[in-house]
């Protein structure tokens, strides 16, 4: 099974490449349980930084698509099929559309939810989350 | 009777190297270009064609000047009866070799060459690669793996039990263990280069090129396998003081090699079974 990467899409290379193995699991082109390349092989068919397809392949293990055994590699989760109906950034839109509609109602203005939500991100990030 | 069959090997050698599998290569150059011609296939092409042709006639005129250098030498040792007073026989199939193989790297700088010049004449943006993960064990029956090591372990062992298991830094089973080791690194390198390294070919299809490394691996292996047996002969024409078996052991091993690198990729990658059609004239929109 092949995939394609399309270096003039803006999509990111790593959405591509996320949204390809997703729709090859959902389309039974990969089954549960097959293994996937290493992040450096197909970094190198590609032509892609190494950081690309691991940040890539990170997401996936977090939407729980794959799944990584250590040094035996990556390899397509039992569930795969089900959690790639999940769409996280829907998720997070959706929330996040909830709370500023919240503020707004309790009358925060947009510039304080901005400042607001930089200032939670930040502190977040500082604690290594 | 040794030096009879010397000769005779060292000429086979000679043939072999220089007229027989260059020759083969020659053909299958021209007969790439003539079927798969220039205008219908500009992708494979990204020089002017007269470099091609030019490539070619300077390739065949290299392995024949070489074997009549060869050739040459080999009737001065008969005239002459070189027993090693002008040079060690051995060490002159191994000068000989080196020599031999030259139009070889110079093909092989010429593909690397050609790879970088597609590389940079690709203007597509779409990039493909495969979802299978490339595995030694894809390429390789595991036992030839296990036999390869087992091979080294026995020539470094047998090295070692022919100096009594004593451990010197002037012994011979020191050294073969060295050489053994850094052989067998440098192809585990280029094993894993192979595998999981940068693509080349901007064109090459996931089938072709899974063709190209199983003949790469399978080389690499035998001539492992070949390179501790040969180890194990040089340390026992040491031991047993039979040197005059040297010059044979040398050649037949050089031609060995030849076998399991050029003889194994013209053999085993059949021209007419790689897809062409990639390196077509993309349709016009």
């Amino acid at each position: 099974m092949e995939i394609f990467i399309d270096i003039d899409n803006p999509l990111p290379q790593f959405s591509q490449l996320v949204e390809q193995i997703k729709l090859a699991v959902q389309q039974k082109q990969i089954q549960p349980g097959d293994p996937l390349p290493s992040i450096r092989q197909l970094a190198n068919d590609l032509g892609l930084n190494n950081k690309t397809v691991a940040k890539a392949y990170r997401l996936l293990e977090r939407d729980s698509v794959i799944q990584a055994k250590g040094y035996r590699g990556s390899y397509i989760h039992p569930d795969a099929e089900k959690n790639c109906t999940v769409n996280l950034n829907e998720l997070v839109e959706e929330k996040l559309t909830d709370v500023i509609g919240i503020l707004r109602h309790a009358g925060a203005t947009d510039s304080e939810i901005r400042i607001a939500f930089t200032k939670v991100m930040n502190s977040d990030a500082k604690r290594g989350n | 009777m040794i030096e009879t069959i010397f000769y005779i090997l060292f000429l086979s050698q000679i043939l072999l190297f220089s007229v027989y599998f260059p020759n083969k290569i020659y053909q299958r150059m021209r007969y790439v270009i003539s079927h798969y011609p220039c205008d219908q296939y500009p992708k494979l092409y990204p020089q002017p064609i007269e470099n091609y042709h030019r490539f070619h006639g300077n390739y065949r005129l290299a392995n024949w000047l070489i074997a009549a250098a060869g050739l040459v030498t080999l009737i001065l040792s008969i005239v002459f009866n070189n027993r090693g007073e002008f040079i060690e026989p051995q060490v002159l199939v191994w000068l000989f070799f080196m020599v031999q193989f030259m139009p070889v790297v110079m093909i092989e700088l010429s593909e690397f060459s050609q790879f970088k010049m597609m590389r940079t004449a690709n203007q597509s943006s779409v990039r493909s690669a495969t979802l299978s993960p490339r595995s030694l064990g894809n390429f390789i029956a595991p036992k030839w793996i296990y036999i390869a090591l087992l091979a080294s372990l026995t020539a470094i062992i047998y090295g070692f039990y022919l100096e009594d298991f004593t451990i010197s830094v002037e012994g011979s089973a020191v050294f073969a263990t060295g050489i053994l080791f850094s052989v067998n690194a440098f192809f585990a390198g280029l094993i894993y280069w192979n595998l999981y390294g940068k693509k080349l070919n901007p064109h090459q299809t996931e089938a072709d090129r899974q063709k190209v490394i199983a003949v790469a691996i399978k080389s690499l292996v035998f001539i492992s396998i070949s390179a501790s047996v040969f180890l194990m002969v040089t340390l026992s024409i040491k031991e047993y003081q039979l040197h005059s078996l040297a010059p044979l052991a040398m050649t037949i091993y050089l031609q060995v090699i030849a076998l399991f690198s050029l003889g194994n990729s013209i053999g085993s990658i059949k021209v007419d079974e790689l897809n062409f059609d990639l390196y077509k004239k993309e349709p016009l929109l």
